[in-house]
């Protein structure tokens, strides 16, 4: 089936606001975004978190049959490279997942990337990133 | 535009915090961009795990309850659609088990009295409907971090990976349930009698026993789910104890008919007070003794508050020692054991 092309700056009619709860949230295609190619709609969280001043982390749904159809989207804060501080210059980290942490002085929650990930990254920043994201 | 500036800031050590405001102005300090405010020379970054405490961890879990919901919707759809048959095996499953103890129990083998004459199938299915639920759900929460792969990339509280995990034993209990009532519905038509309590109060106390059994079931389940992901072995151990606890646990008899001795120990068993709760909440036969209650609420209790505590501090470290092992295996049949 043909998917739809979608435009550099098109939002999908997501309700970026509401999935920056700092929470989890499964999106199924055709009924959360339309009808097109994962990395559209990647692009444009990545974009609505630009917009928010946060990161979002868009992963494929492991557990559904069909990858294509499901994402899981979570924005944060901040992403900082594993031993860095974080942005406000807090330097105690609570780590509560590989890919997540929080900041015990401003409380902001973090994206934890491992450095070895950060080159992989330049290469192809919209390609699923194995060391990255974890799969 | 929403502003993610902070209130107040680390002033550079780490002790004390200062006003944003203060350093950036007071009006509009909430808008202008947030410059990050990095000290260089301030020590390393110390990067520690986070384990909270359960009561901090129950309240986690609930602020992710909705994530819980979808998570337990998915690995419910996954597990209904494995099979070519589909649904249709948790239907088959469920009827067999129950049906088979009936005939074995009730007069194949053995002949079960059971109090005030009634069939024993109906007494066998009171029963198992209790242990099938704390057995199966239990099987299914070990399972939790196969069957909740989303673990590995989001952050959901550990505490509800057996919980999710467990979502066709909970389906497959509901099934039992229903045939259960489908065979007193059965008997009520064809021999005139109703075999079910119809207080509110004895059918309450049999939910508090479903009740009992879930916890029981979870509570175990989220010791053995981190111990299952580390090593197989936790499988093997529960594949030999649990026939033995099956049968030190009047799912299958009444505890009337064992010797004082024997029962005092079976009343040791902390699903001995669950069971015996079913029993009398829907077919008005058995006996709560207290000792057996209490026994049962003070293990259960501890059992589920440890197990919190045992999946919070270590579930990711064990979990995390098998990650990238291919569950989709023949170890993972989806078969109970």
């Amino acid at each position: 089936m043909k998917r739809q092309r979608t435009d550099e700056n098109d939002d999908l009619g997501l309700p970026w606001h509401k999935l920056a709860d700092g929470l989890p949230h499964r999106l199924k295609r055709s009924r959360d975004f339309p009808d097109t190619d994962q990395k559209a709609v990647r692009k444009a969280a990545t974009r609505a978190a630009n917009k928010m001043q946060k990161v979002v982390r868009v992963v494929p749904d492991k557990m559904a049959r069909n990858r294509d159809d499901f994402l899981w989207v979570q924005f944060a804060d901040y992403e900082i490279n594993l031993g860095d501080p974080c942005r406000c210059g807090g330097r105690q980290i609570l780590r509560f997942h590989e890919y997540f942490g929080r900041c015990v002085a401003c409380n902001a929650q973090l994206i934890l990337v491992s450095p070895d990930a950060v080159e992989s990254e330049a290469e192809d920043m919209y390609e699923w990133d194995g060391n990255k994201y974890g799969w | 535009m929403t502003s993610t500036t902070p209130d107040r800031i680390p002033d550079g050590h780490g002790q004390r915090t200062a006003r944003v405001a203060d350093l950036f102005g007071e009006h509009g300090a909430a808008d202008v961009e947030f410059v990050p405010f990095v000290v260089a020379g301030s020590g390393p970054v110390a990067v520690s795990d986070y384990h909270p405490l359960p009561f901090r961890a129950l309240v986690e879990a609930w602020r992710y309850r909705k994530v819980g919901w979808t998570v337990f919707r998915s690995v419910l759809w996954a597990k209904l659609t494995q099979a070519r048959l589909g649904p249709t095996w948790i239907v088959i499953q469920s009827f067999a088990s129950m049906v088979g103890f009936a005939f074995i129990f009730g007069g194949a083998i053995f002949s079960v009295r059971t109090p005030g004459g009634m069939p024993y199938i109906l007494y066998s299915m009171v029963g198992m409907m209790g242990w099938q639920l704390f057995q199966q759900t239990m099987y299914m929460s070990m399972r939790g971090f196969r069957a909740v792969k989303v673990v590995q990339d989001l952050p959901l509280p550990l505490l509800w990976v057996p919980i999710v995990g467990s979502a066709a034993g909970l389906v497959r209990s509901l099934v039992g349930m229903m045939f259960y009532v489908g065979f007193v519905l059965y008997f009520w038509i064809t021999g005139g009698t109703l075999y079910l309590q119809l207080s509110p109060r004895l059918l309450g106390i049999s939910a508090a026993g479903l009740g009992l059994c879930l916890m029981a079931a979870w509570g175990v389940g989220m010791w053995l789910a981190p111990l299952y992901a580390w090593a197989i072995d936790t499988r093997y151990v529960l594949r030999l104890a649990m026939p033995f606890w099956m049968f030190v646990t009047p799912v299958l008899y009444p505890l009337d008919q064992l010797g004082p001795h024997m029962r005092i120990l079976v009343q040791l068993n902390p699903l001995t007070a669950p069971i015996e709760m079913i029993k009398v909440g829907l077919l008005g036969t058995g006996s709560v003794h207290p000792l057996a209650l209490v026994v049962s609420l003070t293990l259960l209790t501890t059992i589920f508050f440890s197990g919190i505590w045992f999946i919070t501090r270590y579930g990711y470290r064990l979990a995390a020692l098998r990650k990238g092992v291919d569950s989709d295996d023949d170890q993972d049949d989806g078969m109970m054991l």
